[in-house]
């Protein structure tokens, strides 16, 4: 993936943190190592299943279950690493 | 159509009167369940919404929603297979996008219709709506959390 469409694919979760979680900050005000829980950008356990919905609906990938979960809804960084994984499977 | 159709409520539901708000299962189908209830114009709760104008309380509807929610929830996880002494509890913990179009008059038949979209460790979003002779009076999100016991 080029630079231009990691930098893009960034802009996107951020966005879709924003949008879909109802936050009230800006996405350019996300930074990449942010935890999205534990008190970083201040979403809970149940904000996790609107997230697991979220990037199903935008960037059609999948999280299995809660263990998979515990892994990638950590931060941006983390989530974007996880898509990049799936749409390069998924060629 | 699921087994579950021909289900008690009481096998599928913890709820017990005064509170269950769902008089039976209408058509049960994997993630989808469709339930009726007929709020009786003497229940009690009529006198006083409103005097003289008996309405449907609008949460009462959400509750309608959230129990038939529970009865879909319930399905999903035992994967169509539920049995009485499976019968887990859910919780409602988050109501969104709730909208009311149209008033519900005692006597009037609803059903209300719960959608599984995801279910998630012990979190299951349910997409929920009710009609009353074919038309959305209500319609909303849901989730409900799995109680651990």
């Amino acid at each position: 993936m080029g630079q231009e469409k990691e930098r893009e694919l960034y802009e996107r979760v951020k966005t879709m943190l924003v949008k879909d979680l109802r936050l009230k900050i800006a996405p350019e005000d996300i930074k990449n190592t942010d935890l999205i829980f534990d008190g970083g950008l201040g979403l809970d356990s149940i904000d996790a299943l609107e997230l697991v919905v979220a990037m199903e609906k935008r960037f059609k990938v999948r999280i299995p279950d809660a263990t998979v979960g515990a892994k990638v809804l950590v931060s941006v960084d983390s989530i974007v690493r996880f898509i990049k994984e799936k749409q390069q499977k998924n060629g | 159509m699921d087994n579950l159709a021909k289900r008690n409520i009481a096998d599928v539901l913890p709820h017990r009167p005064p509170f269950v708000f769902v008089d039976k299962i209408v058509h049960a189908e994997g993630k989808v369940v469709t339930t009726s209830k007929i709020f009786a114009k003497d229940e009690e709760y009529f006198k006083g919404h409103f005097p003289g104008n008996p309405i449907v309380p609008g949460v009462l509807l959400i509750e309608s929603m959230a129990q038939t929610a529970g009865i879909a929830a319930l399905n999903v996880i035992s994967d169509g297979k539920m049995l009485e002494k499976e019968a887990a509890i859910f919780y409602l913990s988050r109501v969104t996008n709730v909208k009311f179009k149209m008033p519900v008059f005692p006597d009037e038949e609803v059903m209300a219709t719960a959608k599984v979209i995801m279910s998630f460790g012990n979190l299951v979003k349910v997409f929920v709506k009710s009609k009353v002779a074919g038309k959305i009076v209500a319609k909303g999100e849901m989730i409900l959390s799995r109680a651990i016991r």
